[in-house]
């Protein structure tokens, strides 16, 4: 850790997944096709994660996921261990040509005992164990926000949405951020891009950074320290209410298309201090230029942020595996050049 | 080849496009890329699967065939192949896992010449239909599902793409094709780019004098609505199946004929013909029969090639009882080919 332009800490961070490789996803046909076993898949969805581990240390990027690798999107297979849950179409993921499935809520909403993402995590702390010889790194767990659970939900059970947003904090998200934490888990990395997209009512975000709120503070008393990601949409849309979940580090999407201001301008008016800043953008192939990943860190650090972290803006499905890779090499490279905190 | 009005019945079934690949072919391509089969053996190989293609439409009893897209194995990555200025860095996800190879714009972008014209060429030759419909991909569509690193904008991006693709279509009706649908899925994804994505698309079909469908898929209709009398096609042809057939009062005032989904693509379950008139008979509530075609949702490219022929047959069945319906209740029995840019 290093401590750059007014003693602030800034560190690289890789946020939510990262695309398969021709290597995964051969795996994942050989496995629906049966014609490779579930013992045979595990080796080998820890022989990629192991990969990906490496190329972070390699990389100098020490605060991460596991890539999300066993995931088919934000929200699968999570909601596919979720009682009251049928899992249906296909949904368009915000602006993306990228499909998620929508869950359709049929009943109360309830964590399944038998969901793997806590055995998923442990396995993936170890592996990360293994390939950094020892602690120095953090272990985020991605999972969808209340909010965005919600708004991709097709309700048919719950008599308000509210309380279907509530259902799924309490009754999904609770129960497994507990879970994971008594496997050791420090850090719980929520994606709402759902709280900032244009399509989501304003109405809306009073009631959601209110439920936010209950959750960072849920994660708080267990001891688990909370980052809130958003993308795709402009944050200062939630502006008044950031005072609710800035205990949070909150993730801000500086390629969002009609932003009015820049994100070191959202930490000066709203005060945030804890900031995860996606200066890497997963969708679009071109490489970062440094000098001005160096202003936009250091505005930010300027305007009152007193720790900062620099990554991708969004899940990396969207790239071509070998141009997330370089991303990756970049961020690494550029924050340990400008501010120390990357290789 | 001159316009010409077609007769067909009533209720007129189509594809949006792409079907499953045979397996056969789908194990030559394999071979082809692993270097054990020879180029010159390819057109052999896609010409032998469009045969098979237009044969399963046609036993199923569609009334307008397409290729299945046999040529394609993507539907921007096809054109971005031909298309100079695009580079393919690597697949990337669409959903679970499923990919595409997301191209990259680095340089201007040229037309280099016809890109489906051979393809309805010989579709049109194997085909008994009259009417056969050939697929092109939107200059929306492939701005959007593009990373742009040369052009200024999407917008400036767009709007050249939009002069290659008139090109093409011009080609087409040049080459004697009736009926040509732009497909749009992103379409609706930007709401904010709408306007200017809707200048595109009518850019595209600018000077065009046959009938253009535009397919928009997996959308939020409601930022389609506004723009239904402005873009410059006589069809739309939109996903309803996927969707439980909800939302439909968003057609209420579309004054252009409706391709109407039936099929679910995304789900094994073949719908009974029961099922199919059902929907059809809701839709009649918005739209006259008159301005009525029936497809499924989109492409039916992922499912196993027994599904799809089984959903293409189910679909022609439901269409039937309808037909017969309507036969009795208003002696509507047939339709002509239209490329009027509303429908009454």
């Amino acid at each position: 850790m290093f401590r750059g332009l007014l003693g602030v800490v800034v560190r690289a961070s890789f946020n939510g997944s990262y695309p398969r490789t021709a290597g995964l996803a051969r795996l994942y046909s050989r496995l629906h096709s049966g014609r490779l076993s579930g013992e045979g898949f595990e080796k080998g969805v820890r022989a990629q994660t192991a990969r990906l581990f490496k190329l972070f240390k390699v990389s100098g990027v020490t605060v991460f996921t596991d890539g999300m690798l066993r995931w088919d999107d934000i929200l699968n297979p999570l909601t596919g261990f979720v009682e009251g849950v049928k899992v249906n179409g296909l949904v368009r993921f915000y602006d993306n040509n990228f499909f998620v499935r929508a869950p359709v809520v049929e009943g109360e909403l309830r964590l399944r005992s038998d969901n793997p993402v806590p055995e998923w995590f442990e396995t993936a702390f170890s592996l990360a164990e293994e390939v950094f010889g020892g602690p120095e790194f953090t272990l985020k767990q991605p999972l969808p926000g209340p909010l965005t659970l919600a708004e991709f939900s097709v309700n048919k059970y719950y008599k308000g949405y509210w309380s279907l947003v509530e259902g799924w904090r309490e009754g999904v998200l609770e129960p497994l951020i507990r879970e994971l934490v008594g496997r050791g888990l420090k850090v719980v990395e929520i994606h709402e891009p759902a709280l900032t997209w244009p399509g989501t009512s304003k109405a809306k975000l009073d009631g959601a950074t209110a439920e936010l709120g209950k959750l960072i503070r849920f994660c708080r008393d267990l001891g688990a320290d909370v980052w809130v990601l958003t993308y795709f949409g402009y944050l200062g849309r939630v502006g008044k209410y950031l005072s609710r979940i800035n205990e949070a580090v909150i993730g801000i999407d500086p390629h969002v298309k009609g932003a009015r201001k820049a994100p070191h301008r959202l930490v000066k008016d709203y005060g945030l201090k804890r900031v995860m800043l996606g200066y890497v953008d997963a969708r679009n192939t071109k490489l970062e230029e440094g000098k001005k990943f160096r202003s936009a860190v250091k505005a930010l650090i300027r305007a009152g942020a007193e720790e900062v972290y620099v990554g991708n803006n969004a899940p990396m499905d969207f790239l071509p595996e070998p141009v997330a890779a370089k991303k990756v090499r970049r961020l690494g490279r550029l924050t340990s050049q400008y501010f120390g905190g990357g290789k | 080849m001159a316009w010409r009005e077609v007769k067909l019945p009533a209720l007129p079934t189509t594809v949006i496009g792409s079907y499953p690949r045979p397996k056969w072919l789908r194990e030559f391509i394999k071979g082809l890329k692993a270097g054990r089969y020879k180029e010159k053996h390819a057109k052999e190989a896609f010409d032998d699967a469009v045969v098979a293609v237009v044969r399963d439409h046609e036993v199923a009893g569609v009334d307008i065939p397409s290729d299945g897209e046999m040529r394609r194995d993507e539907m921007v990555e096809y054109f971005a192949e031909r298309i100079e200025g695009f580079k393919f860095y690597g697949p990337v996800r669409v959903w679970g896992n499923h990919y595409f190879r997301k191209p990259a714009v680095v340089k201007p972008l040229k037309y280099r010449g016809p890109m489906t014209v051979d393809e309805f060429l010989f579709l049109r030759s194997v085909a008994k239909a009259e009417v056969v419909k050939v697929t092109i991909t939107g200059p929306y569509t492939i701005a959007d599902w593009s990373f742009n690193e040369y052009y200024e904008s999407k917008e400036e991006l767009a709007f050249e793409l939009a002069r290659i693709i008139n090109r093409e279509i011009k080609a087409l009706e040049e080459a004697g094709a009736l009926y040509v649908q732009v497909d749009e899925p992103a379409l609706t994804t930007h709401p904010d780019e709408m306007e200017w994505a809707v200048q595109a698309i009518n850019k595209a079909v600018e000077g065009v004098n046959i009938k253009v469908g535009l397919h928009v898929c997996y959308s939020d209709y409601r930022v389609l609505k506004p723009y239904y009398d402005e873009l410059r096609v006589s069809q739309f042809a939109l996903e309803f199946a996927n969707r439980g057939f909800r939302d439909l009062a968003v057609i209420k005032g579309l004054s252009k004929e409706l391709g109407f989904g039936v099929i679910d693509v995304h789900n094994r379950r073949v719908e009974t013909p029961e099922e199919v008139a059902k929907a059809i008979r809701k839709v009649m509530r918005y739209v006259e029969p008159e301005c009525l075609y029936i497809n499924p949702d989109c492409g039916l490219k992922l499912l196993p090639r027994d599904v799809a022929r089984a959903k293409l047959k189910a679909m022609v069945e439901g269409t039937k009882i309808v037909r017969k319906e309507l036969a009795r209740r208003k002696g509507l029995e047939e339709v002509v080919l239209r490329k009027d840019l509303t429908c009454p």
